[in-house]
C-alpha cells in the first residue's frame, strides 16, 4: 500500500489504514504474513512491482527534463547508443524516459481509479445491503445500469466529453468498475448484519454508523482489498487502451500513447510497440499475483486454523 | 472362518496427530479398543477429545497433513495404510457412516433416492430399476414417511430428523458390518433425537451390524450401547459396560461428568445447589490430573418480589418468506417478577428465538405490548429505546459467532460503556477489569482477541458484556447449549452467582430440559408460537397438563 502514496505524489491522497489487519493477534497473524511472503509467486509479483514504483518515483531524477521533448535523432535501435539504451522513436524521443515517466502516469491512475471504486462501492455496497429495503433496490439498478454497459466504451464515453485529464479518466475508469466492488460490499453486509455480534451491538444501543464501522467493516474488507488489486490491474489496461486510442491526456506520456505512437512503424522500428506493450504486460501480471497473495493471506477459509 | 475371539474391528495403539513438529497436536493418543461383530461401543468424551478423529480414521478419512501410527483392523484387513481402492471398496459397503448435521451430509443438489442408489451401484452393480427399488425399500426400512414420493425430493423439502433418516438409509444401503455414528442426534430435537436411536438401535439388531456411537452424551451412550470408552485430550481413560455406566464408573473424569450433568432425573435446582465442576489440570511430567470441585451454595439467594419487572401483553411477531407471512410468536403473554428466574423451554422453530429479539426490540412486534418496570418500550426509537432497553441485556447462544472477531475484548467492552454513555476512560477502564474478574477472567483478556480463549471463556466474554452496563433483567438464549457438560455447569454456576451479587432475573431460554430445570423459579413451554403451559418449576415437571409437555419430558427421561 505505500506504493500507492508514492507513485502517486503529485496527486497525494490519504490512505485507509491497514492496522486493523495487523491487529489480528500474534499467532496467527504470524503465520498468515509469513504465509503470504513465503510464496514464490507472491515474491515475484512484489519483484516486478517494488522496482516499478521505484522507477516511477525516480523518474524526474533519472530522466530529467519533458519526456516528450526530442533529444537525439529520430529511430536509433535499443542498444544503438549508450546514451539511449531503449533507442529513440520516430520524433527522437528517449524512450527509456517515456518508460520511467509512463510508469508514473500508468501506476498512478491504476492505483487512483482503483481506490475511486472501491470508495465509491463501499459507499454503495454497505448502504444497499445494511439498510436494504428501497434504498437497496434503487442502488441495485443503478449499479446494474453501470454493470451492463461495457466499460471500455463508458470509458471513451466519458474521457471524449469530459476531456483527457488526470481526473476525468480516473472517473472514467472507475465508474466502469465500482459495480464489482459494490456488489461484493452488498452481499458481505447483507450477511454480517445479520450475525450474532452485529445483533448483540444492536441489543446494546450502537447506532447504525457505529455498527456499519466498527462491526461490520472490518469483517468485510478484507475481499475488497483482494478486488482491489485486480480492479488496479485492469485500471492500467483500460488507461493503456484510452492513451492507445489518443484519449489520453496530450502532454503526459504514457504507456498507451507510446504503443499507439509506434504503431505504424511496427514494420520497421518494432520494438517502440514492444517495449512499452511488454511493461504493461508486466506489471498486470505483478499486481495479479500480488492480489492473489493477498486473497490467500486474508481469506479465513485458506488460513490455518489453529 | 473368523474365530470367536476374533474380533469385527480392533484399534491398536493408534495415535494421530496433526502439524509438525514445535506445532504437532497429538489428537489421538495410544487409543486401543474393540468392537466384536454386533456389538454396539460408544466414544464419549467432549469437544477436542479426539473421538471423531478416531472415526475418520477408521474410515481413512483423515486430512492429508495428518501423521498415523499404530493399527486399525477391520475383519482381519489392516485399514491404516490400505490402498484408495481397498478403503473404497471398504467404505460405504463393509463400513456405513452417518455425521451429525443431515443438512450438509447431504448434497442439496440430487433427489434423496439418487443420492442412496448412487452408493448402491457403486457397491453393488445394480440396474437402475433395480437400485431404485431397493432404494424404495430402503427408505420404508428406516421408516421415512411417504417413501414413495420422498424418494423423488431434494433434501431440502426434508425436515432434519427426516434427512437424518434418508443418511441411514444411504450408510446401511449395503447391509455394512459396521455403523459409525458420529453424534447422529445431536443437531436434532429432543423427540426426534429418541426416535433416531430407536431406528438406528432396531437396524443394528436387524442387521446384525456392530455399532460404533460417537457422542458427548453420558446419558445417550448409556442408554443405547454395550460398552463405553471414555476419552479425554486423546486418551482412553476407561472402558465400562455401558448398563453400569452411572454406577461402576471409576474414573474421576468420568465421574466429574456424570456430577456436573444437569438430568432432568436428576431434580437439582439453583436455590438447592450448586453444580459439580470438573478440574482439569495439567501435570507437569505431561499427564493430566482430574477433580471434582462442588462450589458453595450462594448464601443470600433473594425470592423473587411481587414487583412486576417486565410485562408482555399479546405480543404478535411476524416474518415474511417466500409463501407468505410466519406467526412466529402468536398472542403471547407473560410476565416476569424481579429477581426471578423464568425458563421458556420448546423445539427448535417453536419461536422462543424470535420472542427473545422481539422483547430486546431487535425486530418489530405486529402487535402486542412490551413494558419494563411500567414503562410501555413497544414503540420507542431512537435514543429514547436506548435509554429504556439499558436495563435489558441479552446473551446469546453462539460463543463463537456472538464476539467480532476483529475486536480485542477490552474494545469489545469499551464500545459497549462509550455507547452506553460512560464517559470518563478511567472509569470504563476500572469498570471492564471489575467485570472481567466478576466472570472468572484473567485481566490480561483485555488485549486479547475472542479466538484465542476457549467456548466456555468466550460465553464469559458475552456474559461480561451483557452485564457491564448493569441490566436488572437478562435474555439467555441458549447460552450454554453450544458447550460441553463441564464448561455448561461452570457457566450455569456463574450465572447463578451473579443473579445474586447483581440482583438480576433472567428469561432463561433453551431446548433442554434439565438445564432450564434448573435455573428456572418458573417455566414456559412453547410451541408453534404459542406458550402452551406454564407453571412453578416444583410442578411443571412432576405433573405437567399438556400432552406435548409430557411428550418433552418422556423424550429425555
Amino acid at each position: 500500500m505505500t506504493f500507492q502514496s508514492s507513485s502517486a505524489r503529485p496527486l497525494s491522497f490519504p490512505l485507509p489504514s491497514l492496522s486493523f489487519l495487523r491487529r489480528r493477534p500474534a499467532s496467527r497473524s504470524g503465520s498468515t504474513w509469513a504465509s503470504f511472503i513465503r510464496d514464490p509467486f507472491v515474491i515475484l509479483g512484489f519483484a516486478v512491482v517494488v522496482p516499478l514504483i521505484a522507477l516511477a518515483i525516480l523518474a524526474p531524477v533519472l530522466f530529467p527534463g519533458d519526456p516528450l521533448s526530442t533529444v537525439a535523432p529520430a529511430l536509433i535501435p535499443p542498444g544503438g547508443n549508450a546514451a539511449f539504451p531503449l533507442g529513440t522513436d520516430t520524433l527522437g524521443r528517449n524512450v527509456a524516459a517515456g518508460l520511467a515517466h509512463g510508469a508514473r502516469i500508468s501506476l498512478s491512475i491504476g492505483a487512483l481509479a482503483a481506490l475511486f471504486s472501491v470508495g465509491l462501492g463501499l459507499a454503495v455496497g454497505a448502504t444497499a445491503g445494511y439498510f436494504g429495503g428501497l434504498a437497496d433496490r434503487i442502488l441495485v439498478r443503478v449499479t446494474e445500469l453501470f454493470q451492463t454497459t461495457p466499460s471500455f466504451l463508458l470509458a471513451v464515453v466519458i474521457v471524449t466529453l469530459g476531456g483527457p485529464s488526470v481526473g476525468v479518466i480516473v472517473l472514467a475508469i472507475g465508474l466502469g468498475s465500482f459495480p464489482i466492488v459494490a456488489r461484493l460490499v452488498r452481499a458481505e453486509f447483507r450477511s454480517l448484519k445479520n450475525a450474532d455480534f452485529v445483533m448483540a451491538a444492536r441489543s446494546q444501543g450502537f447506532g447504525n454508523w457505529r455498527i456499519v464501522r466498527e462491526e461490520i467493516l472490518p469483517n468485510a474488507l478484507p475481499p475488497v482489498l483482494t478486488t482491489a488489486s485486480v480492479l488496479m490491474a485492469s485500471a492500467i489496461l483500460t488507461e493503456s487502451g484510452l492513451s492507445f486510442l489518443g484519449l489520453g491526456d496530450p502532454n503526459l506520456v504514457s504507456w498507451g500513447s507510446m504503443i499507439g505512437a509506434g504503431r505504424e512503424m511496427l514494420q520497421s522500428a518494432w520494438y517502440l510497440t514492444a517495449i512499452p506493450g511488454g511493461m504493461i504486460a508486466l506489471s498486470i501480471l505483478a499486481v495479479n499475483l500480488v492480489g492473489d497473495g493477498l486473497n490467500e493471506a486474508l481469506n479465513p477459509r485458506l488460513r490455518n486454523r489453529g | 472362518m473368523s474365530g470367536p475371539e476374533q474380533k469385527l474391528l480392533e484399534v491398536d495403539r493408534l495415535s494421530v496427530s496433526f502439524g509438525r513438529r514445535e506445532n504437532e497436536l497429538r489428537a489421538v493418543d495410544a487409543l486401543s479398543f474393540s468392537i466384536g461383530a454386533g456389538e454396539a461401543v460408544a466414544l464419549v468424551g467432549e469437544s477436542g477429545c479426539g473421538k471423531s478423529t478416531t472415526a475418520h480414521a477408521i474410515m481413512g478419512l483423515l486430512p492429508d497433513g495428518a501423521t498415523r501410527q499404530g493399527a486399525v483392523r477391520f475383519a482381519g484387513t489392516e485399514l491404516l495404510g490400505a490402498s484408495r481402492r481397498t478403503l473404497q471398496d471398504i467404505r460405504g459397503d463393509k463400513i456405513g457412516m452417518i455425521f451429525q448435521e443431515p443438512n450438509s451430509s447431504l448434497n442439496p443438489v440430487y433427489r434423496v433416492g439418487d443420492q442412496i442408489a448412487e452408493a448402491l451401484r457403486r457397491h453393488r452393480s445394480l440396474s437402475r430399476r433395480a437400485a431404485r427399488t431397493r432404494t424404495l425399500e430402503l427408505l420404508e426400512l428406516v421408516r421415512l414417511p411417504h417413501p414413495s414420493r420422498q424418494i423423488d425430493a431434494y433434501p431440502h423439502q426434508l425436515s432434519g430428523g427426516q434427512r437424518q433418516r434418508a443418511m441411514i438409509a444411504m450408510a446401511i444401503c449395503c447391509q455394512p458390518k459396521l455403523l459409525i455414528a458420529d453424534e447422529p442426534t445431536t443437531a436434532l430435537d429432543a423427540t426426534i433425537q429418541a426416535q433416531i436411536m430407536e431406528l438406528i438401535d432396531g437396524l443394528r439388531r436387524e442387521l446384525s451390524m456392530a455399532l460404533l456411537l460417537i457422542s458427548h452424551d453420558l446419558r445417550l451412550v448409556a442408554r443405547w450401547t454395550d460398552r463405553v470408552v471414555v476419552m479425554h485430550h486423546g486418551e482412553k481413560l476407561e472402558d465400562v459396560a455401558a448398563r453400569e455406566l452411572f454406577e461402576t464408573a471409576r474414573h474421576p473424569y468420568t465421574l466429574g461428568l456424570i456430577a456436573a450433568s444437569v438430568g432432568l432425573d436428576r431434580r437439582l435446582h439453583y436455590r438447592k445447589t450448586t453444580l459439580a465442576e470438573v478440574r482439569t489440570t495439567r501435570e507437569p511430567q505431561g499427564g493430566y490430573a482430574f477433580a471434582i470441585h462442588q462450589p458453595h451454595r450462594v448464601a443470600d439467594l433473594p425470592p423473587a418480589s411481587s414487583e412486576t419487572l417486565l410485562s408482555v401483553e399479546n405480543l404478535v411477531a411476524e416474518y415474511q418468506t417466500g409463501s407468505g407471512t410466519v406467526r412466529a410468536v402468536d398472542d403471547v403473554s407473560f410476565t416476569i417478577k424481579a429477581g426471578e428466574s423464568l425458563g421458556l423451554v420448546g423445539e427448535s422453530g417453536c419461536g422462543k428465538s424470535t420472542l427473545s429479539k422481539a422483547i430486546m426490540r431487535l425486530i418489530p412486534s405486529a402487535s402486542g405490548r412490551i413494558a419494563l418496570r411500567g414503562r410501555d418500550i413497544t414503540r420507542l426509537e431512537g435514543d429514547e429505546l436506548k435509554r429504556a432497553r439499558r436495563p435489558m441485556q441479552m446473551v446469546f447462544q453462539d460463543p463463537y459467532g456472538s464476539l467480532n472477531p476483529r475486536r480485542s475484548v477490552g474494545d469489545i467492552l469499551n464500545a459497549t460503556l462509550v455507547v452506553n454513555g460512560v464517559a470518563s476512560g478511567a472509569e470504563r477502564q476500572q469498570k471492564i477489569k471489575a467485570m472481567l474478574d466478576q466472570v472468572g477472567l484473567l485481566p490480561s483478556a483485555i488485549d486479547r482477541y475472542p479466538h484465542e480463549f476457549s467456548g466456555g471463556q468466550r460465553q464469559r466474554i458475552g456474559i461480561a458484556r451483557a452485564l457491564i452496563v448493569e441490566p436488572e433483567f437478562v435474555v439467555c438464549d441458549e447460552p450454554v447449549s453450544a458447550l460441553d457438560v463441564s464448561i455448561q455447569a461452570q457457566i450455569l454456576n456463574l450465572l447463578v452467582e451473579l443473579k445474586a451479587s447483581l440482583g438480576l432475573s433472567y428469561l432463561f431460554i433453551s431446548h433442554d430440559l434439565g438445564v432450564v430445570q434448573y435455573i428456572s423459579d418458573r417455566v414456559m413451554v412453547m410451541k408453534d408460537g404459542v406458550i402452551i403451559e406454564e407453571a412453578d418449576h416444583g410442578t411443571i415437571w412432576t405433573s405437567p397438563r399438556q400432552a406435548y409437555t409430557r411428550e418433552l419430558i418422556a423424550a429425555v427421561g
